[in-house]
């Protein structure tokens, strides 16, 4: 040990005051020469050796369509497709030199296979604009370099879970094999296979270099008239109220002039915080320290794919000869204080919290254990609360564009979001369904809580590794908006599910109540572990490719509300108000469906963008003009609506109604109530009986018809009720003033006390809606499908010659047929699916599941996917018919049937309360 | 003078040179000469034992004491003691939310004493170290009395006649202190009436100086507060007492010496009251969240220029170079203010006196003829406080008041980094760095390893006063507390213990950031 001391001794040589993660301290290790034992591996970046001296690279314009600010991954990809769109007259600003910051610094791996169609798409794009696009254009190298990647899996859990991966991946033509660890040895020579349970290999994965990537796309985008600048920081965004006054972006302020410009996109990483600070932007990111080491030379590494040991959090990238080791650690070390004068410096490692990784690496491959360190790379990257990026308008400020927060994957996916970021910018919407990635999935009460943007960012770091199971929870900053019945319903076992910030019901556990506790950071930094937490408990069952032991506790659920009675708890739907001069004509062309139809009435629709993509599903219903009655009714003497949608995508409705208003220049007026009511959702075929005697009003057929509300007293409280279903049973939503709510729930409870009442929550909602064939919308239902090609063309008004956004591209995809159309599948085999299955028509990969659960009343497994023809021709009712179909669950292949109509109740007779 | 010398080195590390009243208190060491460490680092006002402090690891005998954690942890925590102020349910919260205090013997047994108190009748904190020499019994007295001598100046006079009146009914009195105090801090049951009737005599004088509607100066009463006591534990020296036992402990209280470091904490407003080495500092949080210590009182030393000239400035020019010898007063008592010591205060006639008239003990040490050497013009010695104040802050996040033990051990700033990062929670390690030498991955993760099993009981203290304890005593040269260190510092035998370390108290108030910051608030609006 005399070594181990003495280098010990020599290596404690700076005694630096320790800092820490959970409290603010400067960065202390700015230096601003790369010191050997500091640096990254790459031959060339970017780096300039005098950056005092040198100003703009180039004057700058007096206006630009876009100004797209910070020279990172993002920037640089998403001014290269602005270009390639079309979008010239565009300008890049960089502070200091391309890649300054994180980009530099990354480790540049690229995964084709992730849990989300969505994202592999993206990351196809990424893949084919540096290995292909690019080359193509300018005849330079990105430095791409295919040496494939591995995944390691060392418990049966993960290697379902590559299995699904590998299942999707056939979809969109993603080799990938699952290998055995004997196989992985031949593979890898070097590999400890002895704990593994196997692995998925992908040949055409492969490591990016981060500043031979950057300075093609920008070459490749100045080609095309794209401006490029560098040295040139930006100092300021003058934001203009408009006559509306709707606040939009006017020009872009930096220390050497000025850019009029009506469009900002945000792409400056770590910074880009401080950037939105400038237009009044919320970004809700935070830098954390992010590291791997470089090691020497390691004898037999060449040409070895990249592996990602997810189980033990850890990288290992192929770097020439040698390996660059990396991971995710439990306990990061945020970087609070985020200095202007970073650009291409590096943070001291703090070994004490790499330590971790070490011991993963050296497990994978014990020659790393004889293998020296050559150099350490710890620099900042930018984190958020879902580890998802943040993109899409600003809603605070029009014209204002967020391309940030990648969770150190903006190399591997720069080239897929910045082609959506292009078009979004130019079209107003992306082409893909980025809703995942987009801004507006947070409800804005949160997007600047700074402990929400902490805990969450802290949780989703230390579990970026971890399996994604579907029914996963957040454990970090819960309880952030909180119902009327959260304290009843808790009591009685409720397991809440986070959604939009609100506790929502999932299911009920009957044995205790499993309430969510504060976070403890899993005991990070000294936190204290919560004990005897039944929620966590609850939740680690949900860690399963199998049902749930709570499968049981669901099917209760679902059938009492088939067979007897159910309440839900929906209070967190969004619940605004539409009123004004110009609500009329709004209505008629936001929405899809008629809904000026007599007040009283209430109509499901669909919301479209112009591409006549569905932007939301929701109920509206038309209420009578008359003074006001808060919160059950606005004043009005014209036109109002009151409109209910599901409170996950709340924020990205009320965006996109208000973005629609402004843009045709409609006078109404929006407003949110969503927290001044609460609402429950009686449902099953006792629920009249049951609601007769809360209720003063007639709930006969004749006196209250289906898709009908009322004002009426329930138990003694004014409440609105509308007859309604989200599950495919007679029943009503009572919409109920906020301090209405307990009491009328309580006589509900009462009442149905004789009919065995129950409890149901969303896991039931889940359930019984598939089963009805209902949508949910950013599963079974996106903005990159048309309601037509979702089977909603009922809520289409195409009959009349009433316009509304979309009608154009609905009419011409009506007279060219559908290329693509949902299908709904069951099978006959007791296993759980839960979307992603690859669809196979007569052995021919066609599409994959979108959104699949089970159902109990059909007591079958259902799933709906949308699929196209392999000819790429129109999808028609026979080519269905016609088909042999499977679906492909990890690897394995199941026979399914495919239906045009709901398997369940397909008469409509339920909804109807008609029970025979 | 060779005596001198000699006595100079075997017992350079006591407070006082010369004499103990007592025959218990001073081991005289039989060790040889003691090697001085070659590369003493240490900054010259240090006190000098620490130059021996390196001198241990030479003689094999000590080997065999190493304790292991466990047993060092029972050491360091035998005295610690934590009090919280409740809370209130958003109302007139404290802007003390706490504090934290513990004690190391050196001498045996302690001459530190400690106190804390709430005041009842007043608004206000009382925080206290008493840092005694030659005997413990002057600080004992003091951790006794000075709070009351304190609370009481502090009282309004209709409070102060209540105060009589009831006693004059021989009603029972409401409390006026709530003492904080660890089952270790005891009170003397015998001198408890003659205490209390000083202190009646004192009140009874306040009532007849103060008027009717006079709010007492804290300053006022803290600098009253001392003096009064000073004075009583004199007279009561020089009057006796019938009962043997009595007359034995006001002597052994006044020949007995302790300084005094006394924090009153009343809202915003911070006063300390200090005569003699014990310090008050501030640890201050900076924006970029680092702490830097604010020191906030001074100490009464030879290294203080101040405290020299008031000194010489107070004796004849003939004395200029007798009055402060080797940093000492009249060459023997290093504080250079103190309660007791009455034989730096008395006229020599009074000392031969009291000491003809005491009890029959006293005559069987040969010390208590002693007389200082230059003795010309006493008082040489006041105890007088010298008083400051401060306005709190929301950066001001605690306070660390230390016997002279801790300081010599730790320089201030060192002290507040280490309370600042107990108490925000950011005890990380230092980051080890690769700084060019080949380290493999494999010896990388042996050696982080190591370190962490080597650090992780450093954090099990539950006390910020412990935790500090535990550095100042275990230290190594990079700041990182070595537990073969500590554990070689709290194993010396009772003989040596004082060669190497000197008691050592600590009180660590916590203060509530959002009180002050509410209350400039209010201020502003």
């Amino acid at each position: 040990m005399a070594f181990l001391g003495s280098t010990l001794r020599r290596m404690v040589t700076a005694v630096r005051p320790p800092r820490s993660p959970l409290c603010r301290t400067p960065a202390r290790s700015c230096s601003s020469e790369p010191t050997k034992e500091k640096s990254v591996p790459y031959e060339k970046t970017l780096k300039q050796n005098d950056r005092a001296s040198s100003g703009p690279t180039k004057p700058l314009p007096r206006s630009a369509d876009a100004v797209v600010i910070g020279g990172g991954s993002l920037g640089c990809q998403t001014i290269y497709h602005l270009a390639k769109m079309g979008m010239t007259n565009v300008v890049l600003l960089e502070r200091d030199r391309l890649t300054a910051g994180t980009t530099w610094h990354t480790a540049g791996l690229l995964w084709q296979l992730r849990p989300s169609d969505v994202e592999v798409e993206l990351l196809a794009h990424t893949r084919n604009v540096i290995s292909k696009d690019l080359e193509e254009e300018t005849g330079l190298h990105t430095g791409w370099i295919q040496n494939g990647g591995l995944f390691i899996a060392s418990n049966k859990q993960r290697l379902d879970e590559y299995k699904r991966l590998m299942s999707l991946g056939k979809v969109y033509g993603i080799e990938s094999h699952v290998l055995s660890p004997a196989e992985t040895k031949d593979l890898y020579p070097l590999m400890n296979v002895d704990d593994l349970y196997g692995t998925l290999y992908v040949p055409k994965d492969g490591t990016m270099d981060p500043a031979g990537t950057c300075t093609t796309l920008t070459r490749a985008a100045s080609a095309r008239g794209a401006t490029v600048i560098e040295n040139c920081p930006v100092t300021g965004i003058q934001v203009r109220a408009d006559d509306l006054g709707i606040k939009r972006v006017k020009a872009v302020e930096t220390a050497h002039g000025t850019i009029e410009t009506p469009c900002v996109v945000n792409c400056a990483g770590v910074w880009a915080t401080k950037l939105g600070d400038m237009a009044g932007v919320k970004v809700p990111l935070i830098a954390m320290h992010h590291a791997y080491v470089v090691t020497e030379r390691i004898e037999g590494i060449q040409n070895m794919p990249n592996v990602r040991d997810h189980d033990a959090s850890v990288y290992l990238r192929l770097q020439g000869d040698a390996l660059s080791v990396g991971g995710y650690e439990a306990n990061p070390i945020f970087w609070d204080e985020v200095s202007d004068k970073f650009a291409f410096s590096l943070f001291d490692l703090d070994w004490d919290v790499f330590t971790q990784h070490i011991e993963g690496a050296i497990n994978r491959v014990p020659g790393l254990e004889q293998t020296g360190i050559k150099s350490t790379v710890c620099g900042p990257e930018s984190f958020t609360a879902d580890h998802k990026p943040l993109m899409g308008e600003a809603p605070e400020v029009r014209g204002f564009f967020l391309g940030c927060g990648f969770n150190s994957a903006g190399m591997m996916l720069g080239g897929g979001c910045g082609r959506e970021l292009a078009h979004w910018i130019i079209h107003g919407r992306p082409e893909k369904d980025m809703y995942g990635y987009d801004i507006r999935r947070f409800h804005n009460s949160l997007t600047d809580n700074q402990r929400w943007i902490r805990e969450r960012s802290h949780e989703s770091y230390a579990k970026n590794y971890s399996v994604v199971f579907p029914f996963d929870e957040p454990l970090a900053s819960r309880n952030m908006r909180k119902d009327p019945f959260h304290q009843v319903l808790t009591e009685q076992g409720c397991v809440f599910q986070e959604r939009h910030g609100w506790e929502r019901p999932g299911w009920f556990n009957k044995d205790a109540p499993a309430p969510v506790k504060d976070y403890d950071y899993y005991g990070a930094y000294d936190n204290k572990r919560n004990v005897n937490y039944k929620y966590n408990e609850l939740l680690g069952k949900e860690y399963t490719f199998d049902f749930p032991p709570h499968h049981d506790v669901i099917k209760s659920e679902c059938l009492s509300c088939r067979h007897g009675v159910a309440v839900f708890d929906m209070s967190y739907f969004g619940k605004f108000y539409l009123s004004g001069p110009d609500a009329k004509k709004a209505a008629d062309w936001l929405f899809t469906a008629d809904v000026n139809k007599k007040p009283g009435s209430t109509v499901y629709t669909c919301m479209l963008n112009k591409r006549g993509g569905a932007e939301a599903d929701l109920t509206v219903s038309r209420l009578e003009a008359g003074a006001a009655n808060l919160p059950l009714a606005p004043e009005s003497n014209g036109d109002v609506y009151y409109l209910a949608i599901g409170g996950g995508v709340a924020e990205h409705n009320w965006n996109h109604i208000r973005t629609v208003l402004q843009d045709q220049g409609f006078h109404c007026r929006l407003t949110d109530h969503s927290e001044d009511m609460g609402m429950i959702s009686i449902q099953g075929p006792k629920s009249r009986e049951v609601l007769q005697e809360v209720l003063d009003t007639d709930l006969s057929n004749d006196a209250f018809p289906f898709s009908t509300h009322k004002v009426v007293k329930a138990a003694g409280h004014w409440v609105r009720a509308m007859r309604l279903s989200f599950v495919g049973e007679l029943g009503w939503e009572l919409h109920i003033p906020k301090d209405s709510c307990l009491p009328v729930y309580h006589a509900v409870m009462a009442a149905g006390a004789k009919h065995s009442i129950i409890n149901s929550g969303y896991r039931a909602i889940d359930s019984l809606s598939i089963e009805k064939g209902y949508r949910h919308w950013h599963a079974d239902l996106r903005p990159d499908d048309t309601p037509l090609e979702s089977g909603l063309a009922f809520t289409c008004k195409l009959k009349s010659s009433i316009p509304f956004q979309g009608r154009d591209r609905l009419e011409k995809q009506k007279e060219e047929g559908l290329r693509r159309r949902i299908v709904c599948f069951t099978i006959d085999e007791k296993i759980p699916m839960f979307g992603l299955e690859a669809i196979f028509r007569n052995g021919v990969p066609v599409g994959h599941l979108r959104r699949s659960d089970y159902g109990f009343f059909i007591d079958k497994t259902i799933g709906y996917g949308y699929i196209r023809s392999p000819d790429g021709g129109v999808v028609s009712a026979d080519f269905i018919k016609s088909g042999d179909f499977t679906l492909e669950r990890m690897g394995e292949t199941y026979k399914a049937k495919a239906h045009l109509r709901s398997p369940f109740d397909p008469e409509n007779k339920r909804v109807k309360g008609i029970y025979a | 003078m060779p005596v001198t010398s000699q006595l100079l080195r075997r017992l350079s590390c006591t407070k006082v040179l010369t004499s103990s009243l007592l025959p218990c208190q001073h081991h005289q060491s039989q060790l040889g000469p003691i090697t001085h460490g070659s590369a003493s680092k240490r900054p010259s006002h240090l006190w000098q034992n620490h130059s021996h402090s390196r001198s241990y690891q030479t003689t094999s005998v000590l080997r065999s004491y190493i304790l292991t954690p466990p047993q060092v942890n029972s050491i360091l925590k035998a005295n610690e003691y934590s009090f919280k102020v409740p809370e209130f349910d958003g109302k007139n919260v404290s802007s003390v939310m706490g504090f934290e205090s513990n004690q190391l013997p050196a001498n045996a047994p302690i001459e530190d004493r400690r106190s804390a108190a709430t005041c009842l009748q007043t608004r206000g904190m009382l925080l206290g170290v008493f840092d005694g020499h030659a005997g413990c019994a002057c600080a004992q007295a003091l951790s006794e009395r000075l709070f009351y001598y304190i609370a009481v100046s502090l009282l309004p006079h209709d409070t102060l006649c209540e105060l009589e009146a009831a006693v004059e009914a021989g009603r029972a009195l409401s409390p006026i202190l709530q003492w904080h105090k660890h089952p270790n801090d005891y009170f003397s049951r015998e001198a408890q009436t003659l205490y209390f009737n000083s202190l009646r005599t004192y009140w009874q004088e306040l009532i007849d100086l103060t008027s009717l509607n006079c709010i007492p100066d804290t300053h006022e009463a803290l600098l009253n507060a001392f003096k009064r006591l000073d004075s009583d534990i004199s007279l009561e020296a020089q009057v006796g007492d019938p009962n043997a036992f009595l007359h034995y402990w006001v002597l052994r209280v006044a020949f007995s010496g302790a300084t005094a470091c006394v924090a009153h904490i009343d809202g915003q407003d911070l006063y300390i009251a200090n005569a003699g080495d014990a310090r008050a500092v501030l640890g201050v949080q900076e924006e970029d969240g680092s702490f830097t210590a604010h020191t906030l009182s001074n100490d009464h030393s030879a290294q203080n220029d101040e405290e020299m000239a008031r000194i010489r400035g107070e004796h004849p020019p003939s004395e200029r170079k007798t009055v402060i010898r080797q940093d000492r007063l009249l060459g023997l008592l290093m504080p250079l203010r103190a309660f007791g010591d009455v034989k730096f205060k008395w006229s020599i006639e009074l000392q031969k006196r009291v000491l003809e008239s005491g009890p029959d003990q006293l005559h069987e040490n040969e010390h208590t003829k002693f007389i200082p050497p230059n003795y010309h013009t006493p008082p040489y010695l006041t105890a007088e406080p010298e008083i400051t104040y401060h306005k709190l802050r929301p950066q001001d996040r605690f306070m660390v008041i230390g016997s002279d033990g801790l300081w010599e051990t730790l320089h201030r700033q060192e002290v507040v980094r280490i309370v600042g990062e107990y108490l925000t929670g950011m005890h990380q390690r230092q980051p080890l760095k690769v700084g060019g030498y080949r380290v493999t991955l494999g010896q990388m993760q042996g050696l982080l390893e190591e370190r962490k099993a080597r650090v992780s009981s450093a954090f099990e203290d539950q006390n910020s006063a412990t935790h500090l304890m535990r550095h100042a005593v275990g230290n190594n040269e990079f700041g990182t507390v070595d537990h073969e260190r500590l554990s070689k510092m709290l194993s010396l035998p009772e003989e040596l213990a004082r060669m190497y370390r000197d008691d050592i108290t600590i009180i660590i108030s916590q203060f509530n950031p959002h009180v002050f910051g509410a209350q400039r608030q209010e201020g502003q609006s």
